[in-house]
């Protein structure tokens, strides 16, 4: 009985205090809580955006750098390295780097315009006798917000020809990506005979004849593909990420005579 | 009973604590988990930049090893290679190799290389590996193929006797030729010499090289074989070396210059190229060094398969060779006149001798035996003319 005396309840007031001062509480902790998780989500988005951006650039970065590779026995296969297959501009199997302009992915742009499609080829299974594979055709392209990556393909002459995969995650959107090529050109044949020397100290310098290759000498092309993407979260797009590089193709184009 | 009461009041606050309690929980594991992701996202950050350093770094090693090739012989034969790291010895690179962890490394990793040259028919394949040192699992490779280009004396092999002029009197004793075909010119000359009887008492006799030891044994002459003379067109001052190098007299004795003495057996230094700046007869006093092998001993200079030019510049007239000097390669009589009244016997030549002009009577026991530098891998090789250039072959970069 004693004990029941004891239990009495609380006032209103206390009750109400009681109440107000939890929901102050317990609405800061959920407000924590909810900030936390905004802070989490755009953290995980980013971790998500910096892997694709890794992915896709470094996948993209190798093939270009490759693209021309023709062998590995340059004794065997001199012919091959000579009149590199994969540079070929040939009709119908065309495998030299050509770029595309998104609104006519059927025709190359011109050389220092960016383009959203890029077609290459090399020498992927390095076989000894030099066929080109049509699997040894890439291409990467821009596809309504995906990396498309080109399986295989005939020729070099359309973006559109081949097989496409996406190549990108569902999860982001790609929303530019563009190639931009470049050439330095050198007149092999004003090089060796020195005339294209302007001043004779044996090295080919910018502004000296031998960097224009004039019709019929021998040469050569060293060229370079511009790459900038970039990419944003498909559940929010304020996350974005843009990344950029120049790719020196290693493989530089010979051409006997120059049109 | 106090006490208890004091505990009922503070059981009000309770559930607000726990609820709280619940969702900083909730809110740490949130944390927590996005941070392992994070985690795992600066590895794979990490690692990325590690792979794009060490293509960076065997990048490096391959601009490298081709620059080394673009002045040094790596002496290599055909289908062999060479694998090169810091501090090798010769004909490994020496000097300094590239150091990647004191320029341009983020991660302050330092890598190792390794450069492999592998000769082909005519290219050469550089291959570089680099390895970070404290990580051998970060490593990449790449290579491309070039070619070397060497000071070329051309690929004329020089008959066995040349002279710009005639040999002007019959030559006596018992000087032997032997060539290694029977239709093979045993003199060329650019002068008309159908007056003169150049063969006098030299023996034609024809041989082949059947164990392939570029030496001649007795068992190895044939049949006697024809004298013919050839002919060749004169067109400059040095028209005998003109006619049969490419590499003009004038860069040929500058790249001899370097060699003071004459070599016992094969040469050391390269190009096989030098000067006898000596009047009185050559015999093996003039031979620094002692040597023997397989047609070598102490009055041998050059080696069967390590022939020499021997360059007479014209200030030093016509020297005799002789105490059974045995020579392998050339030797060249830069005088158009001194040889005129200076006839040279008792030595044996394994290749050329040319003369700038007239020649009185290269005679007694003198040995000419014809030989073919294409076995050699061709003049440029024989004579291990020095690399001068070499340029990389578009097609051949993977970094595999």
């Amino acid at each position: 009985m004693i004990n029941l005396q004891k239990q009495d309840g609380f006032t209103l007031v206390e009750l109400l205090i009681g109440l107000l001062i939890s929901l102050l509480v317990i609405s800061g902790a959920l407000a924590l809580l909810l900030k936390v998780f905004e802070g989490q989500k755009s953290n995980l988005g980013l971790i998500r955006l910096n892997e694709e951006t890794r992915f896709l650039s470094e996948l993209m970065i190798k093939d270009i750098r490759r693209a021309g590779f023709v062998s590995t026995y340059a004794d065997d296969d001199f012919d091959s390295l000579y009149n590199n297959p994969f540079f070929s501009e040939v009709s119908g199997s065309s495998t030299d780097i050509t770029i595309f302009d998104d609104s006519d992915y059927d025709s190359a742009i011109s050389l220092g315009a960016a383009g959203e499609c890029i077609l290459l080829s090399y020498n992927a299974d390095n076989d000894q006798a030099v066929v080109v594979d049509n699997n040894e055709r890439m291409g990467y392209r821009l596809n309504n917000g995906a990396l498309q990556i080109r399986t295989e393909g005939a020729t070099n002459e359309s973006c559109n020809n081949g097989t496409w995969y996406d190549l990108s995650n569902p999860r982001v959107n790609v929303t530019s990506l563009t190639f931009t090529q470049s050439n330095d050109d050198f007149d092999v044949t004003t090089m060796i005979d020195g005339s294209g020397d302007d001043d004779s100290d044996g090295v080919c310098e910018v502004g000296e004849a031998c960097t224009t290759c004039a019709s019929g000498s021998s040469c050569l092309l060293v060229r370079t593909i511009d790459l900038s993407m970039t990419i944003e979260l498909a559940s929010d797009s304020s996350l974005q990420q843009t990344f950029s590089e120049t790719v020196r193709i290693r493989n530089d184009k010979f051409i006997e005579s120059y049109p | 009973m106090n006490d208890f009461h004091c505990f009922q009041k503070f059981q009000k606050g309770v559930a607000t604590l726990f609820i709280t309690l619940i969702l900083s929980i909730i809110s740490l594991l949130a944390v927590l988990s996005v941070s392992q992701t994070g985690v795992l996202d600066q590895k794979n950050s990490g690692n990325d930049l590690r792979s794009k350093e060490a293509f960076q770094a065997a990048e490096a090693g391959l601009d490298f090893g081709i620059s080394w090739a673009k002045s040094n012989d790596l002496d290599l034969a055909e289908s062999a290679s060479l694998t090169c790291s810091e501090g090798d010895a010769l004909p490994c690179p020496d000097g300094t190799w590239p150091d990647i962890s004191s320029s341009g490394s983020t991660s302050s990793e330092s890598y190792n290389f390794e450069i492999t040259f592998s000769q082909g028919v005519d290219t050469l394949k550089v291959r570089s590996v680099a390895t970070a040192s404290s990580d051998t699992t970060v490593t990449a490779s790449v290579e491309a193929h070039i070619k070397q280009t060497r000071t070329s004396l051309g690929d004329i092999n020089p008959p066995t006797l040349v002279s710009a002029g005639c040999i002007t009197t019959a030559p006596t004793g018992n000087p032997d030729m032997f060539l290694l075909s029977g239709s093979n010119d045993a003199i060329v000359n650019a002068a008309d010499c159908s007056t003169y009887d150049q063969q006098g008492h030299i023996g034609v006799q024809t041989w082949s090289d059947d164990d392939g030891d570029y030496v001649m044994d007795a068992s190895e002459e044939g049949g006697s074989a024809p004298f013919t003379a050839g002919s060749f067109s004169c067109g400059s001052t040095n028209c005998s070396w003109d006619a049969f190098f490419n590499l003009s007299l004038a860069e040929a004795k500058s790249a001899a210059s370097a060699h003071s003495n004459l070599p016992c057996g094969a040469p050391t230094t390269s190009p096989s190229i030098y000067l006898v700046n000596n009047t009185g007869p050559i015999n093996g006093g003039d031979i620094t060094g002692s040597c023997d092998g397989n047609g070598i001993n102490d009055a041998t200079i050059g080696a069967p398969t390590s022939p020499v030019i021997l360059i007479i510049p014209s200030a030093y007239g016509c020297p005799k060779f002789n105490g059974g000097v045995t020579i392998y390669g050339v030797v060249y009589y830069e005088t158009a006149s001194a040889c005129e009244s200076n006839g040279w016997g008792g030595a044996t030549v394994y290749g050329s001798v040319m003369w700038e002009g007239d020649v009185d009577k290269p005679n007694a026991n003198t040995q000419y035996i014809e030989v073919d530098y294409d076995n050699l891998g061709g003049m440029d090789s024989a004579f291990n003319m020095t690399i001068e250039d070499a340029v990389r072959l578009p097609g051949t970069w993977r970094d595999q």
